[in-house]
């Protein structure tokens, strides 16, 4: 536990630009739908949108719902290029009226990371649902996973754009 | 020679250096990239895989006790709990193999790795919400995880301290590194400047040297243009001029003086031949100094001529019996062509310039001789020629023949004197605005032509000077005042006048003058100034102060041997004659002569006057 905090420590403070998005005002008014099925990821903290508890809450077909972003790329991960489906993380984090582009991520492996210091306007860094053309189980590190365009931006292939690429993603804590 | 020494090893030196300190921080730079590479590999993925298995095999073995100890009611969130522990587990022991030992490559974490693989996937079969577990087993699970869990932890120790002592060599390299990089970076800087520095003085020096040879080119240019324009000979004549007036005039005008005295006192044939031969030398350096004297006077701009109708073929009748004796003696022919008639010029220039044509003439002939001619033509104008059958000049030469001392090659050993003669012509030509041309053929002669206007004769002669004789007779009782502070020349111009009936009174100075004044009681006729007296005096003051103490304008005569225009000027303007050393005898009387008329007739006015 004393590495984890030393690494995160070390990142928080490497990497302390902070991105704000600008949001639409009547988005931030209307409520989020209800999940129907099982609660995949949850996003709290500075958001607009909310609609279980202050949270965000989804399931796989909200998630689903959202316009779709897929590309391949390799990744340290696999053996060869693997194509990756999912929503936009920006795209996700204006859904939900989020006040920054940073937030704390957690995973169901008890990973935590703050992401913050890449562009994602710049970046089409997506939260995948899709590996490979299929739903990922948790084996298969799903089954959502914050997936960066190594290839598509080979700047992204650094140590903090691999330790950003959290797997088995849980939750996400916008601050 | 040192400094450019200096210079030359200060340039090698930094140039050397400059280069060291590249090829230097070239290999640092590769070194730093080296370090930078083994820096990369010692990432967070290493740190987060050790953690993460850390992490999910405790987690497991928790869920497996907390299923172990679960009542029935907790049962199902337990085996929940360890199924999800599971799958994290599995999903990290089946990443890509070929992944996890690049990044797990210490020893003993293979086969630890592969244990862990084993473990997980043999309980992939059973990891159901249905499966039943006795105690034992889930013991058993919590123990093995926990057994692997220590594994790992000592594995991710080992790699951490492998990481941390790389880390250290690393930045120990790097501290290295970052000096060698600071110690050539400013090496090169230093090496740099000091050879920017030394290149600007090596630019300067050689700018500098252009610059010294630019101005030598310059001076020597110059120094070449002067010498062919005869600037320096010019300037070598001004000196000369200056010295010879000076010095020349005084011996020579005394020696003119007692040859004219001697002449009277030798009495045997031979010895007036001798004084003849005498005489002729002294009168050939006259001509020489009488020649410097006029092209002084030429260039001073006092000469001003002054025209009247001229009886053309009366002066060149006159110059043709002239020139006569010498081509007699030489035997020359000397012919004279065509009808001139009458022109309208300033007499004494135009003989002066017809005469200097003429001497040149025949001093470049050897053989043949001199024809002088004349012709007019219809558009009223007189062409007068002078051609001889000389040696020519050569067509290169014909622009700078005029110059002063020009003259060709055998001239002088003929004693022809200076060569001043067609300068001064030049100045004469272009004083009277009369055009000189000449042409010539080396070998076969040479023509100059004057150009003058055409006149009809006029009715009544023109009133010219009968002759050149001046009968000594009249001067005779005549009392001169003689004031110079030349002995030589005082005594000398006393005997002569002495000689021819006057009574002189001789004085060195003003003072002296006015005390033979008082002493003789005699008022003088005239008066014989030298210019120059002692103590800064002047013969214009002299004669002032004469003249004032007479209380009669008595007529004065100027001699000098200065010839600065600026006193030309001055006696032209008091209207008192000058006379320019050397005098010769005849000269004097004529002058004198002169002013005792102009005296008689100033006087017949002054008594017929109202």
């Amino acid at each position: 536990m004393e590495y984890l905090h030393r690494a995160q420590g070390r990142f928080r403070f490497a990497w302390p630009i902070l991105l704000t998005l600008i949001f639409h005002a009547p988005l931030a008014a209307e409520p989020l739908p209800l999940p129907d099925g099982e609660v995949v990821l949850v996003i709290d903290g500075a958001i607009a949108r909310t609609n279980i508890d202050g949270e965000a809450r989804f399931d796989l077909a909200m998630l689903q719902g959202l316009a779709a972003h897929a590309f391949t790329t390799d990744t340290p991960w696999h053996e060869g290029p693997q194509r990756f489906e999912g929503v936009l993380l920006s795209a996700l984090l204006e859904h939900v009226g989020a006040a920054s582009s940073s937030f704390k991520a957690e995973a169901i492996d008890d990973y935590t990371v703050t992401f913050s210091g890449i562009d994602l306007q710049r970046y089409p860094v997506i939260v995948a649902y899709r590996h490979g053309g299929e739903p990922m189980t948790r084996r298969r590190l799903g089954p959502l996973r914050i997936v960066m365009p190594f290839d598509d931006h080979p700047s992204l292939r650094t140590h903090v754009g691999k330790a950003l690429s959290v797997w088995q993603l849980l939750r996400m804590r916008v601050l | 020679m040192g400094v450019r020494t200096g210079l030359h090893v200060t340039i090698t030196v930094s140039a050397l250096a400059a280069l060291a300190a590249v090829v230097m921080l070239l290999v640092v730079v590769v070194q730093m990239n080296d370090a930078h590479d083994m820096l990369e590999r010692d990432g967070v993925l290493e740190f987060n895989f050790v953690h993460q298995t850390l992490h999910a095999l405790g987690e497991f073995s928790l869920a497996a006790m907390s299923l172990r100890a679960a009542s029935p009611g907790q049962h199902q969130a337990a085996m929940q709990e360890l199924l999800l522990r599971y799958d994290v587990l599995y999903s990290i022991v089946t990443l890509p193999p070929n992944w996890a030992s690049s990044v797990l490559d210490g020893e003993g974490a293979q086969p630890l790795f592969q244990r862990l693989r084993e473990f997980t996937l043999a309980l992939e079969a059973r990891m159901t919400p249905e499966a039943a577990w006795t105690g034992q087993q889930l013991d058993g699970l919590s123990r093995t995880s926990l057994t692997l869990s220590g594994g790992v932890y000592e594995i991710g120790n080992e790699i951490f301290q492998r990481k941390a002592a790389l880390r250290d060599a690393l930045a120990g390299r790097m501290d290295v590194l970052i000096g060698l990089f600071w110690f050539f970076g400013a090496l090169f800087l230093l090496a740099g400047l000091s050879l920017y520095l030394s290149m600007a003085h090596a630019l300067a020096n050689a700018a500098r040297s252009a610059h010294e040879a630019d101005t030598a080119r310059h001076q020597l240019a110059s120094a070449l243009e002067a010498l062919t324009d005869g600037d320096i000979a010019r300037k070598a004549r001004n000196r000369f001029l200056a010295a010879a007036t000076h010095d020349l005039r005084q011996p020579l005008q005394a020696m003119q003086y007692y040859l004219a005295a001697l002449v009277l006192h030798v009495p045997l044939p031979e010895g007036r031949e001798l004084l003849e031969r005498i005489g002729r030398t002294t009168h050939s350096a006259q001509t020489m100094l009488t020649g410097l004297l006029e092209l002084s006077r030429l260039d001073a701009g006092v000469l001003v001529p002054h025209r009247s109708a001229v009886d053309a073929d009366e002066l060149l009748q006159r110059l043709v019996e002239e020139f006569a004796v010498e081509a007699g003696e030489r035997s020359l022919t000397l012919a004279r062509l065509g009808r001139a008639g009458w022109t309208r010029t300033d007499p004494q220039l135009l003989e002066r310039v017809l005469r200097n044509l003429l001497a040149n003439a025949f001093a470049y002939t050897e053989r043949g001789g001199v024809t002088l001619g004349a012709r007019r033509t219809e558009r009223s104008t007189l062409l007068i020629e002078v051609r001889d059958t000389g040696i020519g000049i050569p067509e290169r030469e014909l622009e700078t023949v005029f110059n002063e001392y020009q003259q060709a090659e055998n001239a002088l050993r003929n004693g022809a004197g200076l060569g001043l003669g067609l300068s001064i012509v030049r100045r004469l030509t272009r004083l009277l605005g009369t055009p000189l041309t000449v042409d010539s053929e080396p070998g076969r002669g040479t023509r100059f032509e004057l150009t003058l206007p055409a006149i009809p004769a006029p009715a009544m002669p023109s009133d010219a000077p009968a002759g050149d004789e001046v009968d000594p007779s009249p001067l005779e009782r005549l009392v001169v005042l003689v004031i110079d502070d030349d002995a030589g020349v005082r005594e000398g111009i006393a005997m002569l006048l002495r000689q021819h009936g006057c009574q002189v009174e001789c004085a060195f100075d003003i003072d002296e003058a006015l005390a033979r004044l008082v002493e003789s009681e005699l008022a003088p006729d005239l008066l014989l100034a030298d210019y120059r007296l002692p103590n800064g005096r002047t013969g214009l003051e002299a004669i002032d102060v004469i003249r004032d103490e007479l209380n009669d304008d008595v007529p004065a005569l100027l001699v000098t041997g200065d010839t600065t225009p600026a006193l030309l000027g001055e006696a032209r303007k008091r209207r008192v004659p000058l006379l320019h050393k050397p005098i010769d005898a005849r000269q004097l009387f004529r002058e004198m002569d002169a002013a005792m008329r102009s005296r008689r007739a100033d006087g017949a006015s002054d008594g017929s006057g109202p």
